[in-house]
C-alpha cells in the first residue's frame, strides 16, 4: 500500500532525475544572475534588485512588453480558433484531403530566415504582393510594416497564415471522440452547431487547454520572424527581441536575465489563472464519475 | 501504427544516409579532434571564422599551406556558419574560446574592454614579417583600443560610389567624378529621379560618415563625444538635405528589396557600397565607380574585418607569429587588402575591377572605420533610433543630436 | 419524402464545394512560399526579389542543386542530422509518454508541485540559461559531441510533450484500467498495453513535432558542435548565408532537399488521422 502511494514517482522519475541533473543548477544560477551585472566574460557583480528597478524605468522595456502583451491577447484566441477550424475542415474524408493537410501544414515546415524575408517582401509597400493584389481592387497601397498602425495586423495575418501548423493536436484530439456520441446526438435530433457545442468542444477541451497554455508561452516568447521582419515605431520589437539584444549584443546578461524572470512570472500567473479556470471548462473523461457520464 | 512511422523514418534514414547505420550514434562520445598524427611540440591554434561554403574551403586551403611551412604552430579552422557572435560569446563564457577569431571592426573595443582579447604590441614589435607602415592607417586604427593593438585587419573594403552609366547618358547628366561634393551628388540625383526611378540609394552609408565629410565625428579618438561640434552638425544637416531632396527611395523600401538590388535592376542610378561588390559581373548595364562625394574633406567609410587573439591562448608569443603569418596570407587572398603591398592583388584576382584600381586605391587612402567604443552595439542602436531615423523623418538636427547625446551619456556613464 | 432527400443531397454537395473552395484558397497561400523556394532554387544570379516580381525562373539552373550537395558536405550532414533526430524521436515519444502517464494516472504527494515545475521549465526563456548550461556541458567534456543534444531528452527533456500527452491520457476513461487491474495487470502493462495503443494519434503528433523540431534545429547544434564533420544540415545550409553575400540559388536548392524528409514523414504520418476510426474504446 505504501508503495502504491508513491508509484507515480516511478513514472515521473526520469524527469525528476533530468531536472536535478540538467535543469536546476542553471535555474539557480540564472536566479542569481538576475541580481547581478554580468557581461558573461567576467565574474558577475552583485547589484541586488537594481536590474529590476531599472527595468521599470526603461521605456524600451515597457514598450516591448506592451507590444508583446497586445500581440498575445489577440493572437492566442485567433490562433486557437483558426487552427481548430482548419483541423475540423481536414478531418473529413473528401478526396485529396491528405494533400490539403500537407499543404496547410507547410508553414510549420518551411520557416526560418528566408521565409521571413519573403514576408517582408510580400508586405512591402511599393512592390509587395499584397498591395499588388489590393491595387487590382482599387485599394491604395498600405504601409504594412512602415505604418505603425499596420504592424500588428501584419503579424496577425502571419499568424492566420501559419495556423495550419497548429492543427495537428486538434486533429489528434478529434480522433479520440467516439463516433457513437455523434450518432446518439443525431438520434436526438441535434444539428451541426449543437453537436459542435456539446460534443466536439468539450471533448477537445483538454487539447484546447494545452494550446492555450502553449499559445501564451509562444506569443509571449515571440522571436523568430519578428527579428527579421521588424516594423515601424518599434511595433515589431517584441519582448524576446529586446531581451536578446541585451544578452547577446549589449553584454548585459544580468539585465536580460531579470527580464526573463519577469516574463516567467507573467506567464506563470497567466498559466495558474488558466488552470484555476480549467475546472469550469476543461472536460477530462477520466475525472468524470461513471454516473455523471451516463447523464451526458 | 507507431511501428510503421518508425519504419518510415528508418527508410528515409537509410535511403538518404548513404547506408547510414544507426550504430553511428555511438560515436557521439566526446571525441578529440583527429590530429594525433602531428608531431608533438607544435602549438595548436584554433581560428573561428564566419566563412562559409566555397570561402571556407579556400580559407582551409590557405591554412593548410601555412601549417606545412610552420615549424612551431598548427592552425585549425573552426567554422561558425550562423549566429556567429552568439556562439563566440558562449564559447568565451564557457572557457572554450578559440585562439583567434574573425571580428567585424565594431566588436574590437567591446571584446578588448571585457578582457577577451590579448594585447599584441609587445609581440608584434619582435616579428619581422609585421610591417605596421604597410597598412593603410584607417584600417589599422580599428584594431586599436586604448593605444594598444588588439587585432589585425585582413580586409578593408572602402565604400565607393557606383553609377549606372547608361542611366546617366540617357538622362544627359554628366558622369560623377572623384571630386564631387554632396551638392553635386544631389544635383545629379535630382535630374535622374523620375517616376519609379531614383537618383541614388544611400541607406548603406553609416550616418557617421556624413559627419566625417565635414571634419566632425560621433566620438573622437579619445572617446569624447563630438557629435554636437559644428562640423558634425554640418554633416548631419547635409544628410537631411539629401533625404529631403527626394533623390533616394525611402529606407524601408530599399531595405525590403535587398541590399543593392535596386541598383542592379536599374531602378537607381547611383549606389554607395563596398569596393568588392560584384556589380561589374552581374549587371547588364555599364558600371562606373568613383570615390564618394565630399563635404569639406574627402573621406569614406570602410568595411573592415580583423582577426583578434584570445587572451586565453596558451602560448601568446607563438600565437602572435601565427597571427601575422595568417593575416599576411589572407592579404594575398581577400580583396580589398588593407595594405599597400597587398592592394595590387585586386588587378589579378578581380580583373573586372581593373578599370577602377586607381580610384579604389585613392579611396583606400582616405578610408576609415568608426572610432568604436566599448559599448559600440548600444551606441549603434542609439544612433539608429535617436539620430538616423529622426533626421530622416525631418526632426531638427540639433534636437536629434541633443537627444542622442543624452542617451550616450546614460550608456557610457 | 423524396424532396427532403434531394434537398439533403444538394446541401451536401454545396457543403463539399464550399469546403473545397475554402481549403483550396487557404492551401494556395500556404503553398506559395514552397513554390517560391522552388522557383528561386532554379534561378541564376543572386537576385532574390526582382522588380517587378517574376515568378517563373529564367531557365532551369539545376547546377544550384549540385552546388548545394557538393559545396557543403551534404550527405555527411544528412547522416548526422538523421542520427540526432532518431534519438530525439525515440526519447520524445517514449520518455514523454512514460512521464506523462505518471502525471495523468497517479495520485501522489507533491504531484501538482512537480507538474508546475515541468511547466515552469517551458516558461523561462532558454536564452538566459544557455550559457550556464553550456558551461555545465563543457565542464563534463560533452561539448563537440551530440550528447548535450540528445541525452537530456531521455530524462524528460521535452516538457511540452509531457504536457500534451498528459492531456490526452486524462481523456482516457478510468474503467479501462480498472478492469485491467482486476485482471491482475500492473501499471507497466497498463501503460504499454492500453495507454500507448490508445494514444496513437497523440504519439504521432509528438513524433511529427519531434522529427521536425530536431531536423530543423539550428541553435543547439550550432552551440554544441565544433567540427565540420559533425555538423547538421541546418548548419551546412547556413554556410550559403554569408555575412557579405547570400547565395540564394544553392541555399534554396539545399533547403528543399532538406525539407523533403520532413514532408514525407508528415505525409505518411498524417494518414493515420482518419475520421471516425477510433482504435478501440468503450461503447457507452
Amino acid at each position: 500500500m505504501r508503495f502504491k502511494k508513491y508509484e507515480g514517482y516511478l513514472f515521473i522519475s526520469p524527469w525528476i532525475i533530468g531536472f536535478f541533473v540538467f535543469t536546476i543548477a542553471p535555474l539557480v544560477f540564472a536566479f542569481y544572475v538576475g541580481l547581478t551585472e554580468w557581461d558573461t566574460f567576467n565574474k558577475p557583480k552583485f547589484v541586488g534588485l537594481d536590474n529590476y528597478a531599472a527595468l521599470f524605468k526603461d521605456e524600451d522595456f515597457i514598450k516591448a512588453l506592451w507590444v508583446t502583451v497586445k500581440f498575445a491577447a489577440i493572437s492566442v484566441p485567433l490562433g486557437i480558433a483558426t487552427s481548430m477550424l482548419i483541423a475540423i475542415l481536414v478531418n473529413t474524408k473528401v478526396k485529396g484531403v491528405y494533400f490539403f493537410r500537407t499543404a496547410l501544414y507547410l508553414p510549420a515546415v518551411v520557416s526560418g530566415v528566408s521565409i521571413s524575408l519573403l514576408w517582408k517582401w510580400i508586405l512591402d509597400k511599393d512592390f509587395g504582393l499584397i498591395n499588388l493584389l489590393l491595387s487590382k481592387l482599387g485599394i491604395p497601397p498600405i504601409g504594412w510594416l512602415t505604418d505603425p498602425a499596420f504592424v500588428m495586423p501584419s503579424y496577425l495575418m502571419i499568424v492566420i497564415w501559419g495556423a495550419g501548423g497548429g492543427m495537428l493536436t486538434y486533429l489528434a484530439g478529434l480522433q479520440d471522440i467516439p463516433k457513437h456520441l455523434y450518432e446518439a446526438a443525431e438520434i436526438d435530433g441535434a444539428n451541426g452547431f449543437r453537436k459542435f457545442r456539446h460534443i466536439t468542444l468539450p471533448m477537445l477541451s483538454p487539447v484546447i487547454f494545452y494550446n492555450l497554455i502553449m499559445g501564451i508561452v509562444g506569443a509571449m516568447r515571440k522571436f523568430g520572424d519578428a527579428y527579421i521582419i521588424g516594423g515601424a515605431g518599434n511595433e515589431g520589437r517584441f519582448y524576446m527581441i529586446y531581451l536578446y539584444e541585451n544578452a547577446f549584443k549589449y553584454f548585459k546578461m544580468g539585465y536580460a536575465t531579470a527580464m526573463a524572470w519577469i516574463l516567467f512570472v507573467i506567464i506563470l500567473i497567466l498559466t495558474l489563472l488558466a488552470f484555476k479556470s480549467s475546472s469550469a471548462w476543461v472536460y477530462y473523461e477520466s475525472e468524470v464519475k461513471p454516473r455523471a457520464r451516463k447523464g451526458r | 501504427m507507431l511501428l510503421s512511422l518508425v519504419l518510415a523514418f528508418m527508410v528515409v534514414l537509410s535511403a538518404c544516409g548513404g547506408g547510414g547505420n544507426n550504430g553511428n550514434g555511438a560515436s557521439g562520445s566526446p571525441d578529440k579532434p583527429a590530429e594525433s598524427s602531428q608531431p608533438a611540440g607544435k602549438v595548436k591554434l584554433k581560428v573561428a571564422t564566419w566563412a562559409g561554403a566555397d570561402e571556407l574551403r579556400e580559407f582551409e586551403a590557405l591554412v593548410a599551406k601555412l601549417n606545412e611551412k610552420a615549424t612551431d604552430y598548427e592552425l585549425q579552422v573552426q567554422s561558425i556558419p550562423a549566429d556567429y557572435y552568439q556562439k563566440l560569446q558562449t564559447m568565451i563564457a564557457g572557457k572554450q574560446a578559440p585562439d583567434f577569431m574573425w571580428l567585424s571592426q565594431e566588436y574590437v573595443p567591446q571584446y578588448a574592454s571585457l578582457g577577451a582579447l590579448a594585447p599584441l604590441d609587445e609581440y608584434l614589435s619582435g616579428i619581422s614579417s609585421f610591417h605596421a607602415d604597410d597598412y593603410f592607417p584607417g584600417a589599422l586604427d580599428v584594431g586599436k583600443f586604448n593605444n594598444q593593438t588588439y587585432a589585425l585587419p585582413w580586409i578593408s573594403q572602402p565604400y565607393m560610389l557606383y553609377y549606372n552609366q547608361d542611366m546617366f547618358e540617357k538622362a544627359g547628366v554628366e558622369l560623377p567624378t572623384n571630386d564631387w561634393t554632396w551638392d553635386d551628388f544631389i544635383a545629379a540625383g535630382q535630374k535622374l529621379t523620375k517616376d519609379g526611378e531614383w537618383g541614388a540609394l544611400i541607406n548603406n552609408i553609416p550616418t557617421a560618415m556624413y559627419t566625417w565629410s565635414y571634419g566632425g565625428d560621433v566620438f573622437d579618438k579619445d572617446g569624447n563625444i563630438v557629435l554636437n561640434s559644428p562640423e558634425s552638425i554640418q554633416g548631419l544637416e547635409m544628410y537631411q538635405k539629401i533625404v529631403k531632396s527626394g533623390i533616394a527611395p525611402d529606407r524601408a523600401q530599399a531595405d525590403s528589396m535587398g541590399n543593392g538590388d535596386m541598383f542592379k535592376t536599374g531602378k537607381v542610378a547611383m549606389f554607395i557600397g563596398g569596393a568588392g561588390d560584384d556589380f561589374e559581373k552581374t549587371v547588364k548595364f555599364k558600371v562606373g565607380m568613383v570615390v564618394p562625394p565630399k563635404g569639406t574633406k574627402q573621406v569614406t567609410f570602410s568595411w573592415i574585418g580583423v582577426t583578434a587573439m584570445s587572451s586565453t591562448t596558451k602560448n601568446p608569443a607563438v600565437a602572435a607569429k601565427a597571427l601575422v603569418d595568417m593575416t599576411n596570407a589572407i592579404h594575398q587572398w581577400k580583396v580589398v587588402a588593407p595594405t599597400k603591398s597587398g592592394f595590387d592583388l585586386i588587378k589579378t584576382s578581380r580583373p573586372e575591377k581593373e578599370y577602377a584600381v586607381e580610384t579604389i586605391r585613392k579611396a583606400s587612402e582616405v578610408a576609415r572605420g568608426f572610432n568604436n567604443q566599448p559599448k559600440q552595439a548600444e551606441i549603434d542602436g542609439t544612433i539608429w533610433e535617436h539620430l538616423t531615423q529622426p533626421i530622416e523623418n525631418g526632426v531638427d538636427v540639433k534636437k536629434a543630436v541633443d537627444n542622442t547625446i543624452k542617451k550616450f551619456q546614460e550608456i557610457i556613464k | 419524402m423524396t424532396s427532403y432527400a434531394m434537398g439533403k443531397k444538394q446541401r451536401r454537395i454545396a457543403r463539399t464545394a464550399m469546403l473545397y473552395v475554402l481549403l483550396g484558397l487557404f492551401s494556395l497561400s500556404t503553398l506559395f512560399p514552397l513554390l517560391w523556394m522552388i522557383s528561386t532554387s532554379l534561378k541564376s544570379g543572386d537576385l532574390i526579389f526582382e522588380i517587378p516580381p517574376r515568378f517563373w525562373p529564367d531557365g532551369f539552373h539545376w547546377e544550384n542543386y549540385s552546388r548545394a550537395v557538393t559545396e557543403i558536405n551534404f550527405f555527411v550532414l544528412f547522416k548526422n542530422t538523421a542520427v540526432i533526430t532518431f534519438f530525439h524521436l525515440l526519447s520524445d515519444v517514449f520518455v514523454s509518454a512514460f512521464v506523462a502517464y505518471g502525471f495523468a494516472r497517479f495520485h501522489f504527494p507533491g504531484k501538482n508541485i512537480w507538474f508546475l515545475l515541468v511547466l515552469s521549465t517551458i516558461m523561462l526563456p532558454g536564452e538566459v540559461t544557455m550559457i550556464p548550461v553550456f558551461i555545465g556541458f563543457s565542464e563534463i567534456g560533452w561539448v563537440n559531441s551530440i550528447l548535450p543534444l540528445v541525452v537530456p531528452g531521455f530524462f524528460g527533456g521535452a516538457p511540452v510533450f509531457i504536457f500534451l500527452l498528459r492531456q490526452f491520457f486524462l481523456s482516457i476513461p478510468k474503467e479501462l484500467e480498472e478492469s485491467a487491474t482486476i485482471d491482475g495487470a500492473n501499471s507497466f502493462t497498463i501503460f504499454w498495453r492500453i495507454f500507448l495503443p490508445l494514444s496513437v494519434p497523440a504519439l504521432i503528433t509528438i513524433a511529427i513535432f519531434s522529427f521536425q523540431g530536431s531536423w530543423n534545429d539550428l541553435l543547439g547544434p550550432l552551440i554544441y558542435l565544433n567540427d565540420e564533420d559533425k555538423f547538421t544540415l541546418t548548419l551546412g545550409l547556413s554556410m550559403f548565408k554569408g555575412i557579405m553575400k547570400v547565395e540564394w540559388g544553392p541555399l534554396m536548392a539545399g533547403s528543399i532537399l532538406a525539407l523533403l524528409p520532413v514532408l514525407i514523414v508528415f505525409f505518411l504520418a498524417q494518414r493515420h488521422f482518419v475520421e471516425g476510426v477510433k482504435l478501440s474504446g468503450i461503447k457507452g
